[in-house]
């Protein structure tokens, strides 16, 4: 059965918010969803019900299932940084609570503000390739890692938890308040 | 034979989806049109909804991807047929089975209640 203008016009714009779709998602099912969508409107046509009820529904539809798509892509995904970005934040939060309480009469420099977001970084940065250790690990299995870029990865991490650990005990008198920070 | 699959809840998309293929292979349209008519067009699918669930189905090993072929009563065009495994089966048989004893408990407790159920 050939599509007609109508029903090409549709599936056009239908494949169109498909493309919304995480890459993995759209290659694997795209071509199948766009299919089975111009059958449902080729089959709605023959009925004597009207189209235009469900063109919304099925645009609507599909686009609730983007963004449930695009949510489930973000947890699982190797590349976001949400994860790393917060747990980060975490981790620094309770030494700049202290700096925060223990501040003198006399307020210490801008000094604070820099180290605490170079702190941050440091540990976004090191939660990040830890999780990506964890899974060349796991893939080890299937024997899908390089050994020599996760030794890289291991020695990166070892001299940043290095430097953050360096910098957290040079900075602890400050952080307890001591004067003259 | 004794169970070793676990307990699946299986939501209403998930079982309604293992029925339609439960006889026999079919693709995404074919599954949407035994889901309507398994349900008296109550329940209405999507595609967003259906292959959102297939995914999760395939991912769960509930169902596999069968040969890319033409369906004779349709156009010429190749269409991706789906097909329940036997992880699947085992589901399906599970949930409905614990259907089957809740409907038994409901049944028992009516006469307790002075409800009155209909045979279908």
């Amino acid at each position: 059965m050939k599509r007609n203008d109508t029903s090409s016009r549709y599936t056009y714009w239908y494949a169109k918010l498909l493309n919304l779709y995480p890459r993995p998602y759209r290659e694997r099912f795209g071509e199948s969803m766009e299919q089975t969508f111009n059958d449902l409107f080729l089959g709605r046509r023959r009925t004597d019900k009207g189209l235009s009820g469900f063109i919304v529904w099925s645009f609507t539809e599909t686009s609730v299932g983007i963004i449930k798509e695009r949510l489930h892509y973000m947890k699982s995904s190797s590349k976001s940084l949400a994860f790393p970005a917060v747990t980060g934040l975490i981790a620094v939060l309770p030494f700049m609570v202290m700096e925060f309480l223990t501040a003198s009469d006399q307020p210490r420099s801008n000094f604070a503000l820099p180290m605490f977001i170079i702190m941050w970084l440091f540990a976004v940065l090191f939660i990040y390739i830890l999780m990506s250790v964890v899974r060349s690990l796991q893939a080890r299995k299937k024997a899908k890692t390089n050994p020599a870029l996760l030794g890289l990865k291991i020695v990166v991490l070892a001299a940043i938890a290095w430097s953050w650990v360096g910098l957290i005990i040079d900075q602890i008198p400050c952080f307890l308040g001591a004067s003259g920070c | 034979m004794a169970r070793t699959t676990p307990y699946i809840p299986l939501t209403p998309a998930v079982l309604y989806i293992l029925m339609a293929l439960s006889t026999g292979e079919k693709h995404g349209y074919g599954i949407m049109k035994q889901v309507a008519a398994d349900s008296d067009e109550k329940i209405s699918m999507g595609p967003g909804t259906l292959y959102g669930s297939l995914k999760r189905m395939l991912e769960a090993g509930l169902v596999a991807e069968s040969d890319k072929k033409i369906d004779p009563e349709m156009d010429d065009q190749r269409r991706i047929y789906y097909k329940i495994t036997a992880s699947g089966q085992e589901a399906l048989t599970t949930e409905l089975e614990r259907y089957n004893q809740v409907v038994s408990l409901s049944k028992g407790r009516a006469l307790l209640f002075g409800l009155v159920m209909y045979e279908t």
